[in-house]
């Protein structure tokens, strides 16, 4: 993705809107923070998180024992430095 | 959209239903609906630990939900101004700095380094986390931290 100040913007809106149309992809910045996405016409929108996770959250929901995160049982084993203080 | 640095520790409890931390960080992207930080070393960080979570339906479910995930541009939004060779160089300063005041492992250091790059690139809207330690080394190095428990 192709990042853009939104001065760029402003100033080249044809030029982007033609290289959108050819399928490149902006990330338009201003003051250093993103603001916002121009995308060809063709291609769909990126779906929302409850679209993304509608499965995961509906078995969430299920009551159940839950596990032990594995990331922080893994840096407990490594965190020997700790184990010594 | 807000963007966040999320941990694989959090990405990991968003993603897997069973996770022990799974019902506060959905909680908490229902509430802000954020996009998160996506790159090389959380990537493989989260994978692996996907990829062995995988020996059941709720493994399977996590990673089908990660991959949906990672088709898109923005939900995880990959971060091209972080660089291995670069985060590792920063993290090792940043260790220099604070290493015998947390005990943070060194991937808990990486992670830091690379949320305080993208801070003062471009701002970041917090630092997501369920690890205590690094929660504690992550305030020190001046994140926006939010710690997740059960």
């Amino acid at each position: 993705m192709t990042e853009v100040t939104s001065k760029m913007l402003h100033e080249k809106t044809g030029q982007l809107l033609d290289r959108a149309c050819q399928g490149e992809r902006f990330r338009v910045v201003r003051n250093g923070q993103t603001e916002a996405f121009l995308i060809p016409a063709t291609e769909a929108v990126d779906p929302e998180w409850p679209q993304i996770m509608s499965e995961v959250w509906k078995v969430q929901k299920k009551s159940g024992p839950k596990r032990p995160n594995p990331v922080l049982r893994e840096r407990k084993v490594r965190n020997y430095a700790a184990r010594l203080r | 959209m807000p963007l966040v640095y999320a941990d694989t520790s959090a990405l990991f409890a968003f993603f897997h239903p069973k996770d022990q931390f799974s019902n506060a960080l959905t909680e908490a992207v229902r509430e802000l609906s954020p996009d998160f930080v996506y790159w090389s070393y959380i990537r493989f960080e989260l994978r692996h630990n996907l990829r062995q979570s995988r020996f059941d339906s709720y493994g399977e479910l996590a990673w089908s939900a990660l991959r949906a995930a990672e088709r898109t541009q923005a939900r995880l939004r990959w971060e091209s101004n972080l660089k291995c060779d670069s985060v590792i160089e920063a993290a090792d300063e940043f260790s220099g700095h604070i290493a015998k005041q947390f005990s943070a492992g060194c991937g808990d250091f990486l992670h830091i380094s690379a949320a305080r790059r993208l801070l003062h690139l471009s701002g970041i809207n917090g630092f997501w986390t369920c690890d205590a330690e690094q929660a504690k080394a992550a305030k020190a190095a001046g994140l926006d931290v939010r710690l997740f428990t059960r």
